[in-house]
């Protein structure tokens, strides 16, 4: 394998670690997720948007 | 709502409680898990350095994680670990859409994609690896009803999209390279992609479905997709030989049954047993056909390797005896003719002596006819002794020190007299390294050089023939040089054969086409030496040489 492939490879796969470590990090270990209780808690899709626009 | 109050069961090992809709759930995905898994494992360890094996096995492990998550979000109760394996399949499931992409790269074109392609073809990936344990992914849990969903925003809807672009992806390429492949491989490239496309959508239907529609029963259908996926894939490898695990697949397949029937005997509810039942029994019918069919196969085609074994070694016994008939004929017939042959060249040699008294020039100009063809009859006999002794493996052969100088320096002698009669000059030189001393069966040596210079004396019109006796690091070599035909590449690589001759047979030369078979074996196989031939072209004169060991 070419050299370049081979950190192309360990980029993808730091990338992939990290992102399912920050998952269990945020919502095992912190417990950092909403909880909507009723419906209208529930961002509807323009709320979404909004939220990215933020 | 107040989770307490939804009633949920509390999951034993993750993922076994009576939260899921129905037995189904573990049905399908176990199934396609644990083969799938087993299959990937034992394609990368036949060979975990080729890139198909690895992103094969990269695909099947990814699947088995998200498969797994899969289960734990049906079956588990608690919201952290709902968010969890939620976000965990956010990020698996598009990954396996562009690991899937760069196989069906590699499978086609057999090669690895650049380094610029496997970046294009991840960038898609980064959103969503980036994003996945942020609101942006997941927006919260919903705990309006008892359903146990994850309000998805808009990065997963995103990952979604990707999945559509690289399915897209997938068939544009697999279409293109279709109309560009031979036969064989169109009906590869056809397979493949039908079968990764079936199981990518499988793989996705269930939750897109559950996604846009909030309705998740209906999504455990597709489900059913990706053992049937398994299966394909096994039907690739068997088909095509992909991997060289022919029979570890027909073991995993038989295997994959043993532990769907096992399976009925877990599921907790037996509300789905016609679903369970029928499918087992759809997947009994369908591998009990194909291996019927690949049984049926390899008897026939044995069978008809026995058929062509028997004859063969009936061919081969009638060939050996009418090898050893013609072997024993040729001696035979050598033997016989040999005797009377010996009386006609010694009484014509008596008679062109004059022992019988004196013969006009015409009688003797006749009987010297007959006593050249007597000899020329005799050495093709000696030749067809020698080769008949050679292949019967009873060439014997009396090897002694001997002087190699004197034995080729007499016999460049003897035959001087018959170059010059044909106005040739024949000269013999060494390289002043003597002495030359040879352990062989001097006999059968001489025999070979004097075959050497003769085919010389033989094959040159005009000029000279010189005989050169040389050292080096322990090799003596004999070179006999001519001025004559010389010869093409092709006639050189066929010379030593048996039968060959040069254009002799245009030039009417004569001579059996033994004589040069006989030196390669002699010096060859019996005395470990070396002979060949060296000529720079048609009319452009050669040399034969020969090289054996100093004693």
């Amino acid at each position: 394998m070419k050299i370049k492939s081979k950190y192309f490879l360990i980029i993808m796969s730091v990338l992939i670690l990290g992102s399912i470590f920050f998952s269990y990090y945020t919502f095992i270990l912190k417990k950092d997720y909403k909880i909507f209780y009723s419906e209208d808690d529930i961002p509807n899709q323009t709320d979404i948007i909004s939220i990215i626009k933020l | 709502m107040d989770p307490l109050s939804c009633g949920w069961d509390t999951a034993k090992y993750f993922i076994f409680s009576d939260n899921v809709f129905g037995s189904l759930v573990y049905y399908s995905h176990f199934f396609a898990l644990i083969p799938s898994l087993i299959i990937g494992l034992l394609i990368f360890l036949k060979n975990p350095k080729g890139l198909m094996n690895r992103i094969l096995f990269a695909i099947t492990f990814l699947f088995s994680v998200w498969v797994f998550s899969d289960v734990v979000l049906w079956a588990n109760e608690k919201i952290d670990f709902q968010m969890f394996f939620w976000s965990l399949q956010v990020i698996i499931e598009p990954i396996i859409y562009a690991l899937s992409l760069y196989f069906i790269y590699v499978f086609i074109t057999k090669n690895d994609i650049s380094l610029g392609k496997k970046f294009f073809i991840s960038i898609l990936l980064f959103p969503t690896l980036i994003f996945a344990s942020t609101k942006f992914a997941l927006v919260g849990f919903d705990l309006s009803n008892c359903d146990r969903e994850v309000t998805e925003g808009p990065i997963t809807l995103f990952g979604y999209l990707i999945e559509i672009i690289y399915v897209f992806w997938i068939l544009i390429f697999a279409i293109k390279s279709y109309f560009k492949a031979g036969i064989e491989m169109k009906k590869q490239i056809k397979d493949i992609t039908l079968g990764i496309i079936f199981f990518l959508l499988s793989l996705s239907f269930g939750n897109i479905i559950g996604s846009f529609t909030d309705n998740w029963t209906i999504g455990q259908i597709g489900l059913f997709g990706m053992p049937i996926f398994v299966g394909f894939l096994a039907y690739m490898i068997v088909r095509f030989n992909l991997f060289n695990i022919k029979i570890f697949i027909t073991q995993i397949l038989v295997f994959s049954l043993g532990f769907l029937v096992l399976s009925i005997l877990f599921i907790r509810h037996i509300e789905n047993i016609q679903i369970v039942v029928t499918f087992t029994l759809v997947f009994i019918i369908t591998l009990g056909f194909i291996l019927i069919k690949s049984v049926k196969k390899e008897i026939e085609q044995r069978e008809k390797l026995q058929i062509l074994s028997v004859n063969l070694e009936d061919a081969n016994e009638k060939l050996q005896s009418l090898d050893k008939l013609k072997t024993e004929f040729l001696s035979l017939a050598s033997h016989q003719l040999r005797s009377p042959l010996t009386a006609i060249i010694g009484y014509t040699s008596m008679l062109l002596d004059g022992s019988f008294g004196k013969i006009s020039d015409k009688q003797k100009e006749a009987i010297d006819r007959v006593f050249q063809s007597s000899r020329h009859l005799s050495t093709t006999v000696e030749d067809l002794l020698n080769v008949s002794k050679i292949e019967q493996g009873g060439m014997q052969y009396v090897k002694v020190p001997f002087d190699f100088e004197k034995a080729s320096g007499d016999l460049a002698k003897d035959l001087s007299v018959t170059a010059e009669k044909k106005g040739l000059k024949l000269t013999f030189e060494t390289d002043g390294k003597s002495p030359y001393t040879v352990n062989g069966d001097m006999e059968k040596i001489r025999q070979v050089i004097l075959n050497f210079i003769d085919n010389s004396i033989k094959y040159t019109k005009e000029g000279s023939i010189n005989v050169l006796l040389s050292k080096n690091e322990g090799a003596i070599r004999l070179s006999i040089k001519d001025t004559g035909m010389g010869m093409t590449p092709e006639i050189k690589a066929k010379l030593f054969q048996k039968f060959a001759r040069a254009e002799g047979g245009k030039m009417n030369a004569g001579g059996s086409g033994l004589g040069l078979y006989l030196a390669k074996k002699i010096i060859e196989e019996g005395h470990n030496g070396k002979v060949g031939v060296d000529s720079e072209g048609m009319n452009k004169g050669s040399t034969f040489w020969m090289e054996l060991q100093e004693a």
